[in-house]
């Protein structure tokens, strides 16, 4: 197969509002921001893969034709992919393909959702089976906070654990100019005293809804070899679904990512990841799944993620986060603030696969962790059920 | 490059509304069905990829609960929400990797279930578009009104695609809608949006289809007939109707010349035996004769005159019946590539083109006034 | 100059109708007709899917051939208590719903619960549906799931 690598990415800041662009705009600028990245230029651009939110979300159809122009895929070959919350990794995986597949050489990966446009939980409810559980849906939150209940009982993580991974991730979006949710003082109390919106999950132990958009250039290994700017190589890629009304289904074993996990571990020549991979994107929407992904991602042992979080083994290092967490730096998860503190939807996956080659490309500034060479990204979608893994490393694997 | 072939497809009935069966049902029966044909179990099935639409479906997501149905369960998946054939391009890119040797291509439509203005009518932007009330109908309209004013085309042409597309119906049992009408019928037909009559317009239809490739060495295993895939090429215009060249179509013209180049193809009009073409409306086959290069600019109208797209002809178009014959929104790209691939293979019965065939070019599109293209050419030889 | 406009208001109402199929029209004949809850059982791992779907996605198998009568009652999975709000929701907060594991079914079944306090709920507590008098052949058959009363 042919390698692969990152060489530009973009995503605009997030907020809760975008009132100055529409979502034409901010798909524009995500894909300028990663050319001017990787120094190409639009006309440098053989063909677009454009992601973005379930369409019952925006009220629009087809968004890839609209961002037509925006996204630079006038008289290119263009199509959308869409896999519901995973779609922003999707994307960049599809663009992976169009790559590696020796059909194109240059390729653009874009994506964006304004959440701000209509109400986001009115347009989740609708991914539940409209003849049985649409009925008394709550968007994500209601669905997550089934699995999360069931993963405390099962195992014992407690209201604290889901709050030090609230706290973590927020005080690590302090760092990151580019995430919405900039909360100074947050702590343990602030999240224990947030409203509840569906128990477990507290307003705190949610991710925000955002506008914004995200882009990233894919290119051959002949094309990267031309371009000095950094690159990031894609030495694993997986994408696996499980289902969703399927016998004996446990919502804390998620089986689909554990097969990911393996699929892009072999690729990437990875055997111990905890000891291997240096720094991770994890897609978790609401506090308590990160604990979930480490256990599905090969980080712990099966119920053992709260260790890591009680030892402190995800957080960063030298940072105060208001607890003990003797272990800081052994493995940083999100040192971008996370979906907890960004969440557009179409682009939130794909910003785990822009903030994981932004370390291994030294690329992440104020939240940069040391010397990064392996990067793993992950994103959910669905019913709980799509997982995708990519590994993105400093050198070919 | 890696050569892929077609081994196996499968379609649901086709019907203005399948009212008793649950989509899901609809999915597991076809993909059943596509594995009975070739003699694969759901296990020799190492990626899928779907096509379908949250706004046809009214499901956010509308794989999420065609996992089991499709036999998706713990395997590579993703959705391109588009028509069929373009997720066809993603599983060959992916067997193009080496990194799967069977793909899957599973796409549904049972667009009964909300309406097919809906689904065109939420393309439309909000700003401009929509207080406008453009659809596919209108948008279709508008663009008749500018190609077909610009080269002085008379409607009758386009009634004579009607006439062609629903009599070849009648012996496609994949289609629904059918009858010997005459070029009066269709232009005495109720007006929807001028030039546009009834029978002109596409059915309402629901259904899916399925298509399983693999790679050489793999594909010869599973089949005595396996149909080649020899080029392909997809492309995409601007948004706004104004901003667009309605006459050049060079998101099409572009399509096929990259299908061209990559099968080896220098004169269309010759080295195509058969063509199955997305013409929505009649009045579209004809641009799409233009844009693919089966005449000079804006003489469409000689092909269907002289004949040549019938049946019988040089090179017949829509034998199928086309959209006019069946519609089912977001799986017509792939009931495209079945007829080909079995007109291709000589298993087409009742509707088989009395003529060697060789080559094929299935088209399909996305967006108003193909504003995407995708143009795939077949053969029943490697190459 | 006065302060440009800088959007515009608008609504997607889309009317939908979803056929059941044969099997959730037999499900939920049996409801309306029995107050009775049946699921299907997967031909090949013979496990027991409530609701009926017509495919076992473990097996790729079909179910349909066999149908079981379960229990209208089983064990509590998990829960929520929903407090947040927003237009269009079905059901107005605060409710409960959850999983229920219905006595003789392989797969959990989702529903309100209703008639105990959110706090008193535990895990692999028993409940048991309460049917509704007016049933029109949908969810709402089953008005909700309350504690088991013995
Ligand atoms: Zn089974």
């Amino acid at each position: 197969m042919r390698r692969v690598a990152v060489v530009g990415t973009g995503y605009p800041k997030h907020k809760s509002r975008w009132e100055e662009e529409g979502l034409t705009g901010l798909v524009y600028l995500a894909a300028t921001e990663a050319l001017e990245d990787a120094g190409l230029e639009p006309a440098d651009i053989e063909a677009v893969v454009y992601g973005s939110s379930p369409e019952l979300l925006t009220g629009i159809n087809h968004p890839e034709k609209w961002c037509s122009e925006a996204s630079f895929s006038v008289g290119k070959p263009q199509f959308r992919i869409h896999t519901g919350g995973t779609v922003g990794a999707s994307t960049g995986i599809a663009a992976f393909y169009f790559v590696a597949s020796g059909m194109f050489d240059i390729v653009l990966a874009v994506t964006g959702d304004k959440n701000s446009e209509s109400p986001v939980q009115y347009g989740l409810s609708t991914v539940y089976d409209p003849i049985i559980g649409r009925q008394f849906a709550c968007g994500a939150p209601s669905a997550v906070a089934l699995q999360a209940l069931e993963y405390m009982y099962k195992f014992g993580a407690t209201e604290e654990h889901g709050a030090k991974i609230a706290v973590k991730n927020r005080i690590n979006a302090l760092r990151n100019p580019k995430a919405h949710l900039h909360i100074e003082g947050i702590n343990l109390e602030m999240v224990r005293n947030s409203p509840m919106i569906a128990s477990p999950i507290r307003l705190l132990d949610a991710c925000p809804a955002s506008d914004g958009a995200a882009a990233m250039i894919f290119v051959s290994e002949e094309v990267a070899k031309k371009l000095s700017a950094p690159k990031a190589w894609v030495n694993g890629v997986s994408a696996v679904t499980e289902g969703v009304m399927y016998v004996d289904r446990d919502m804390t074993d998620p089986i689909a990512l554990k097969k990911a996990a393996k699929t892009a571990y072999t690729q990437a020549g990875v055997t111990n990841p905890f000891k291997e991979i240096d720094v991770a994107e994890l897609y978790e929407a609401f506090s308590y799944q990160e604990m979930i992904w480490y256990e599905g991602l090969g980080f712990c042992e099966r119920g053992e993620g709260m260790k890591l979080i009680d030892e402190g083994s995800t957080f960063m290092k030298g940072i105060d986060y208001g607890f003990e967490t003797p272990r800081a730096g052994e493995l940083p998860v999100n040192p971008s603030g996370g979906v907890l503190s960004s969440n557009n939807i179409g682009s939130t996956a794909m910003i785990r696969q822009i903030e994981a080659s932004m370390q291994v490309r030294d690329k992440a500034g104020e939240h940069q962790v040391d010397g990064a060479r392996v990067a793993l990204a992950h994103g959910w979608g669905g019913g709980i059920q799509f997982h995708t893994v990519m590994i993105l490393g400093r050198e070919p694997a | 490059m890696k050569k892929i072939a077609i081994v196996g497809y499968a379609t649901s009935p086709f019907k203005p509304g399948i009212r008793d069966i649950h989509l899901g049902e609809l999915v597991f029966n076809t993909v059943q069905e596509a594995l009975k044909n070739t003699g694969m179990s759901i296990e020799d099935i190492e990626t899928v990829v779907d096509a379908s639409c949250d706004i046809i479906d009214g499901r956010s997501i509308s794989n999420t609960f065609m996992i089991e149905p499709m036999g998706a369960f713990l395997k590579e998946e993703a959705k391109v929400e588009e028509d069929g054939a373009y997720a066809t391009i993603y599983a060959y890119m992916r067997l193009l990797t080496g990194k799967f040797k069977t793909a899957m291509v599973v796409s549904h439509g049972k667009i009964s279930e909300s309406s097919p203005d809906t689904y065109s009518g939420t393309i439309a932007d909000p700003f401009f578009m929509r207080p406008m009330g453009i659809t596919a109908l209108t948008s279709t309209a508008l663009h008749v009104s500018t190609y077909y004013g610009h080269y002085g085309i008379d409607e009758k042409y386009a009634a004579m695609v009607a006439v062609k597309n629903l009599g070849n119906a009648k012996l496609n049992p994949r289609a629904h809608n059918k009858g010997d009408y005459t070029v009066e019928d269709v232009l005495n037909s109720e007006v929807l949006a001028t030039p546009i009559k009834k029978l002109d317009s596409p059915p309402v239809t629901d259904g899916a289809a399925v298509i399983i490739l693999a790679v050489e060495g793999e594909a010869e295993k599973i089949t005595d007939t396996p149909v080649w895939i020899r080029g392909v090429g997809f492309i995409n215009d601007g948004f706004y109707l104004g901003h667009r060249d309605l006459i050049e179509l060079p998101s099409l013209r572009e399509a096929a010349r990259r299908a061209y180049a990559a099968a080896g193809i220098k004169n269309p009009a010759e080295e195509i035996d058969i063509a199955e073409v997305y013409e929505s409306y009649s009045f579209n086959e004809l641009m799409l004769y233009d844009g693919l290069g089966f005449c000079e600019k804006g003489e469409g109208w000689k092909l269907i005159e002289e004949g040549t797209t019938c049946r019988d002809g040089k090179l017949p178009v829509n034998v199928s019946g086309g959209a006019l014959g069946a519609n089912p929104l977001m799986a017509r790209g792939l009931v495209n590539m079945i007829e080909v691939a079995t007109q291709l293979t000589g298993k087409a019965g009742e509707h088989q083109v009395k003529k060697d065939l060789k080559t094929g070019l299935v088209h399909s599109t996305s967006g108003f006034c193909f504003q995407s293209n995708v143009v795939w050419i077949l053969s029943n030889e490697k190459g | 100059m006065a302060e440009p406009v800088k959007e515009i208001k608008g609504r997607l109402i889309i009317p939908y109708r979803w056929s059941y199929g044969r099997s959730l029209s037999l499900f939920f004949e049996h409801t309306r007709v029995e107050k009775k809850i049946y699921g299907a059982r997967c031909t090949k791992c013979k496990r027991v899917l409530v609701p009926p779907v017509v495919v076992c996605g473990r097996c790729f198998a079909p179910t349909e051939e066999e149908w079981v009568e379960v229990a209208d009652r089983g064990e509590l999975i998990a829960w929520t208590t929903v407090y947040y709000p927003f237009p269009g929701q079905p059901t107005q907060p605060p409710y409960t719903y959850g999983y229920v594991l219905l006595d003789g079914a392989n797969t959990k079944f989702p529903h309100l619960i209703m008639e105990i306090e959110p706090e008193k709920l535990k895990p692999g507590m028993r409940m048991e549906a309460v049917w509704n008098e007016d049933r029109k052949g949908d969810l709402y058959d089953i008005k909700y799931f309350r504690p088991e009363q013995k």
